[in-house]
């Protein structure tokens, strides 16, 4: 973190600052010592799997939950003393937005731009923000009838209604067909371009690795490990994943081949997670001609932050 | 401020797109008072049957009965005996007795004695003004001389207890501020917070206070207009009596309108905290109305019931909304003589709200 920060030289300004957060619930450490740094206008995103931590860690910092323990800065405000001040200069998206179903979604946009007290032309507002959010055409659709990815898309503006500094987004994709979710991460972009600072959780490691500029792993309430999503990669020992799909039985000899560091099966499909990818792909070439088995649909995957995951705890992020 | 308006706005916008409370809101009560507005109708408008004792005691009275004959409003039925009489009105089977006096004195008037129930309030109005017009004609004959003819009119309580639309039509609409008030809000503000509304309203800087307030007044406008609309329609079709001038009836009404909407608007947001879903919402707001429905008068008057049930009725705040929107809508009283029923609803509010401060919650969740 130091480094980046030394690479950003003076324009490197913390925006967020948590340390030591902590919030139990009965006997369950739902954050259990959380530090992190957000710098102004980066993208951030805190990866992990359902029950890491993430949500609760955010919705401590949005003012929805008092930690136990712990100091949270945002923007110059404690965010536990000065949440009501703090409230009027950060946006929020909800992990389950539910709004009223009975207002349109323009007058939803303005009721919360008033309910903000955000200066200036409410409509005018209003409009660029459906522009933003490619809604411009369902202004005057009731929000009960949008789809999915419409709603989501409305919550994300009336996160931005307030013109904030920083943005909060709680699993902002989750449910999405990947269209959407494509469409989604441009408009994230469009937000740090327009110089706000975007924290988003997530339990998909591309949209982490994708999108992000820097990425905290979450597990277990506490963070894994906190860089950008290339540093990330670039410190696992592994460097592929080889896929293969072995007809017979080429019993044995595959985790003792070059590079291999880890073997999973299923069937005859094989998973080789790889230090080496050359010496790994010689390696099983010739165990398979030695042994006279077929290989098929060979595929060699870069690791990603899945990848990361894994190393640090042991299990898939899927899992 | 503006975002509290704005917060109001929106309210009433979707109050008025949400057709399912808007059934219970006036849908509801407005079947109600149809319904019992035509079993329990007192025809005032058509007839009316009035016995008449010593119809032929004097010309003058003789020809006072002829012309109550001839009117197509009254059915008369000559009687003997004045007792009788009044007993068959108390039993409801008469609308009005006329006494005409045994002997009339040379030079002095005729001095009828009309006895109407009062409990019936219309039609008690409308016999009432039916003969001192009938007497006025004799009175302002061809010779204008002196008064021929003086009513005095007197009540009696009829046994009927006034099962009519001026006693049913103001417990109704007190039923219905009650049940938007319980049931209509908690239920609503349950909904609100189980999908995350609220918590949305929350990350906003606007505060707690003005989101319940805004939706206070909100409830308020709405009640006031339902209160007009359903005591509109009950005096349009079944002739609904306005006890005084219009503009303190109003008054009277609307103060009552405010207050029993703040009562159980109170009692909802206790209701709306502990309930964790709309399921137990509902059933709690039920268990707290219903029996309020049976016991408060509503639909009977409780002066009938067994004593334990009227000291039961006491202890409900729909009796005090009841009475007070019927003493001042229908009998034109001033709410200066209501002071219990304002001290009832007010405590209630009171203590709904204290209630409801305390077990307030933001999140869903047991």
């Amino acid at each position: 973190m130091e480094e980046l920060a030394a690479r950003r030289g003076a324009e490197a300004e913390e925006v967020i600052r948590i340390r030591g957060l902590r919030k139990r619930y009965g006997d369950v450490a739902a954050v259990d010592g959380v530090d992190l740094t957000v710098y102004r206008g980066e993208i951030f995103g805190i990866l992990g799997p359902n029950g890491a931590g993430k949500t609760t860690t955010l919705e401590m910092v949005e003012g929805l939950r008092r930690p136990d323990e712990g100091e949270i800065e945002v923007a110059g405000y404690d965010a536990v003393r000065e949440s009501g001040r703090l409230k009027g200069i950060i946006g929020v998206q909800l992990q389950t937005t539910a709004l009223f179903d009975y207002l349109s979604v323009e007058e939803t946009l303005a009721l919360f731009s008033d309910l903000y007290g955000a200066g200036g032309s409410r409509r005018e507002r209003v409009l660029r923000l459906l522009e933003m959010v490619s809604l411009a055409e369902k202004g005057r659709e009731r929000v009960s009838r949008l789809s999915g990815g419409q709603q989501q898309r409305l919550s994300i503006a009336l996160a931005l209604v307030n013109d904030p500094q920083v943005v909060f987004l709680d699993e902002p994709t989750t449910g999405l067909d990947p269209q959407a979710r494509r469409n989604l991460w441009e408009m994230v972009r469009e937000i740090r371009a327009q110089g706000r600072t975007v924290v988003l959780t997530t339990h998909y490691m591309e949209e982490a690795e994708e999108l992000c500029d820097r990425v905290a792993v979450m597990d277990h309430g506490r963070v894994l490990v906190c860089d950008t999503p290339l540093s990330l990669i670039r410190s696992l020992e592994v460097d592929a994943t080889v896929l293969v799909t072995v007809d017979g039985r080429p019993d044995g000899g595959l985790e003792r081949l070059p590079g291999v560091r880890g073997v999973e099966r299923s069937g005859g499909d094989v998973r080789l997670r790889t230090a080496d990818v050359q010496e790994t792909i010689i390696g099983l070439m010739r165990l398979a001609s030695e042994r006279g088995v077929r290989l098929r649909n060979l595929t060699v995957q870069s690791a990603n932050l899945e990848d990361v995951f894994i190393s640090y705890t042991g299990r898939s992020l899927r899992d | 401020m503006r975002a509290f308006f704005s917060m109001v706005g929106a309210n009433l916008k979707m109050q008025a797109r949400n057709r399912t409370a808007l059934f219970w809101l006036l849908v509801f009560p407005a079947l109600f008072i149809l319904l019992f507005g035509f079993l329990f109708s007192d025809d005032s408008g058509l007839t009316a049957t009035a016995g008449v004792v010593n119809g032929g005691s004097s010309p003058l009275a003789a020809r006072m009965t002829e012309a109550m004959e001839r009117s197509s409003f009254f059915e008369v039925e000559r009687l003997r005996d004045r007792e009788a009489g009044i007993q068959r009105l108390k039993e409801g089977e008469l609308d009005a007795v006329l006494v005409f006096p045994e002997r009339v004195a040379p030079g002095e008037p005729l001095r009828v004695e009309a006895y109407v129930d009062r409990s019936k309030l219309s039609t008690s109005q409308a016999v009432s003004a039916a003969i001192q017009q009938i007497a006025d004609r004799f009175n302002r004959g061809p010779q204008r001389g002196p008064e021929l003819v003086s009513v005095s009119t007197r009540g009696v309580q009829g046994r009927e207890l006034g099962y009519t639309i001026d006693y049913l039509a103001p417990g109704f609409v007190a039923m219905s501020i009650m049940q938007n008030g319980v049931l209509g809000l908690a239920t609503a503000f349950v909904v609100l917070r189980e999908r995350g509304v609220l918590r949305r309203i929350r990350v906003t800087p606007f505060p707690l206070v003005g989101f319940i307030g805004a939706r206070i007044v909100s409830n308020l406008i709405v009640v006031l207009c339902q209160v007009a609309i359903l005591l509109g329609m009950a005096r349009a079709l079944f002739g609904l009596h306005v006890g005084g001038d219009v503009a303190s009836v109003v008054a009277g009404v609307a103060v009552f309108s405010i207050l029993g909407a703040l009562a159980f608007l109170g009692i909802g947001f206790f209701v709306a905290g502990i309930s964790s879903k709309v399921e137990s919402a509902n059933t709690l707001g039920n268990l707290i109305t219903f029996p309020m429905l049976f016991l408060a008068g509503i639909f009977f008057p409780i002066t009938q019931a067994p004593n334990w049930m009227q000291d039961v009725a006491r202890a409900l705040p729909l009796s005090y909304l009841a009475d007070g929107l019927r003493q001042t809508m229908v009998y034109g009283t001033s709410i200066s003589h209501l002071w219990t029923d304002v001290a009832a609803l007010l405590a209630t509010a009171l203590v709904g709200f204290l209630l409801a401060v305390r077990f307030f919650r933001w999140e869903p969740g047991a």
